[in-house]
């Protein structure tokens, strides 16, 4: 266990080398640019005041900055924390900086394992996932970049029932997503509609919106190590 | 008078200003997508391999990306295509980004789109956007610690890490497809037909080497088998 390489195609790479090649430089990277793009956001605010002499009152900005706060703080919390498990270091920070996480960086990341042949969760997975990921991150400044030049142009091109059937387009991706996992276990993916279920209705009552989703992640989770060790205990006094 | 915002949220110096986060977008993009092509070759991982990942991620996000255009139309048409362009680079959901511009406004008074939502209501909505940053601060703070925490536990036992992986998967993808499928019954329709049609793609790489090349269209197509299957039950019902 103390020594635990990884082995592709002959080569080795230690978790000692793989933190110095890998995760070091992208929490770097990642902390880094996450900074700067932090300041880059006030930049159109600024020069709106700057340029044309209007801003809002420091009162007013105050009030600004509350309502924003307010509305997502839940979510801004515990966000990083529920999908950390599936986008790993490097994709937190640009899944982050590039939002739509669960919608296409994600997908994406999974794409990518799924055409190279990778496991999730493990260091060659999270190598690979990184690299969708930034695929897909450059798909998404394209369209945008498009779509800002001459995007009405562009939509008023399709037709109508058409534009309509792309509001079925994320539940699409997040059931394609669930059955990709649930081949591997279905037994924890049965158990996952359950909980959900049972969270979204019945739950919905008591349970606080941002917390909803982290906590069927905790459930299910949980329920995996439970299932784990007793297989290995099983497994131990069949030896 | 109140079109009168619009001509500066039009300007050339709103779209000098806001491209530098766009830049910043890609430059992480580029220099993230380096090192983990370094660490993939390496590891022994080919740079076919890398291609690859990069094309399945660059075709799976399509499909997302022209969804987001369609919001995205909208929030041009109320806050101009500068601001819009480098907001949807970054967080890239229109919805929650008019959110966000229509607490700006009911701050100063007035709603997006109001007839009396002008220079003052339009700044004050990029302001509470770019508010939203503050979303960055405990990812910057939480991630190293969860980094730790994965090594911890991958030392610890390694199977654990993959388990929890694909548990929190599991847990997040469950707990969507299932809220977004109660808004209706073509969204079930499009949830069963395209995770179907995705294992039946996956089922159909595993016969022979000749469906090599779906393996990395595979999302991308049975999306599109989820968007139809969703509208001819609509269009039937």
């Amino acid at each position: 266990m103390e020594n635990n390489t990884l082995a592709t195609g002959g080569e080795l790479m230690t978790d000692e080398q793989y933190a110095k090649e890998f995760t070091k430089p992208i929490i770097r990277i990642g902390t880094l640019s996450l900074i700067v793009a932090f300041i880059l956001a006030f930049v159109p605010a600024i020069t709106i005041w700057l340029v044309y002499g209007i801003i809002p009152t420091r009162g007013e900005l105050a009030l600004i900055f509350t309502l924003v706060l307010s509305a997502g703080i839940g979510f801004i919390i515990v966000e990083p924390i529920s999908y950390y498990g599936v986008l790993g270091a490097a994709g937190t920070y640009m899944g982050f900086l590039a939002g739509n996480i669960m919608n296409m960086r994600v997908p994406s990341a999974i794409a990518a394992q799924g055409a190279v042949g990778v496991k999730a969760g493990t260091k060659e997975g999270e190598v690979i996932a990184t690299i969708g990921i930034a695929g897909s991150m450059i798909t998404n400044l394209l369209f945008v970049t498009l779509g800002a030049l001459g995007g009405a142009v562009l939509l008023d091109a399709l037709p109508p029932g058409v534009k309509n059937t792309f509001a079925f387009v994320p539940v699409a991706i997040f059931a394609i997503m669930f059955a990709t996992f649930f081949i591997r276990r279905p037994d924890l993916g049965s158990t996952s509609v359950i909980t959900a279920l049972l969270i979204i209705t019945v739950g919905a009552s008591f349970i606080p919106a941002p917390i909803r989703m982290l906590l069927n992640v905790i459930l299910i989770a949980a329920i995996a190590i439970v299932l784990y060790r007793r297989g290995n205990i099983n497994k131990a006094e069949a030896n | 008078m109140t079109q009168e915002y619009l001509s500066v949220a039009n300007s050339p110096v709103l779209w000098l200003a806001s491209a530098p986060l766009v830049i910043m977008v890609f430059v992480q993009a580029a220099l993230f997508s380096k090192r983990a092509i370094d660490t993939a070759q390496k590891m022994g991982i080919s740079g076919s391999s890398c291609l690859k990942a990069m094309r399945a991620g660059m075709v799976t996000a399509i499909g997302p990306a022209v969804a987001a255009l369609i919001m995205m139309v909208g929030m041009m048409s109320v806050l101009g295509a500068p601001i819009s362009w480098q907001r949807l680079s970054v967080v890239c959901a229109a919805a929650g980004e008019l959110i966000h511009a229509g607490l700006g406004a009911q701050a100063m008074g007035t709603a997006l789109g109001a007839p009396d939502f002008g220079l003052k209501a339009y700044s004050a909505a990029v302001w509470a956007m770019a508010f939203f940053s503050v979303a960055w601060i405990p990812v910057l703070v939480f991630t190293p610690y969860m980094k730790q925490a994965q090594s911890r536990i991958e030392k610890y036992d390694p199977n654990i890490m993959a388990l929890i992986t694909t548990a929190a998967m599991l847990g997040i993808t469950s707990f969507m497809t299932v809220q977004n499928s109660l808004q209706g019954s073509p969204y079930i329709v499009a949830a069963v037909s395209a995770g179907l049609a995705s294992l039946g793609f996956a089922r159909l790489v595993q016969t022979g080497p000749q469906w090599a090349w779906l393996k990395e269209y595979n999302m991308g197509l049975a999306m599109i088998v989820g968007m139809v299957c969703a509208a001819i039950w609509t269009s039937l019902s």
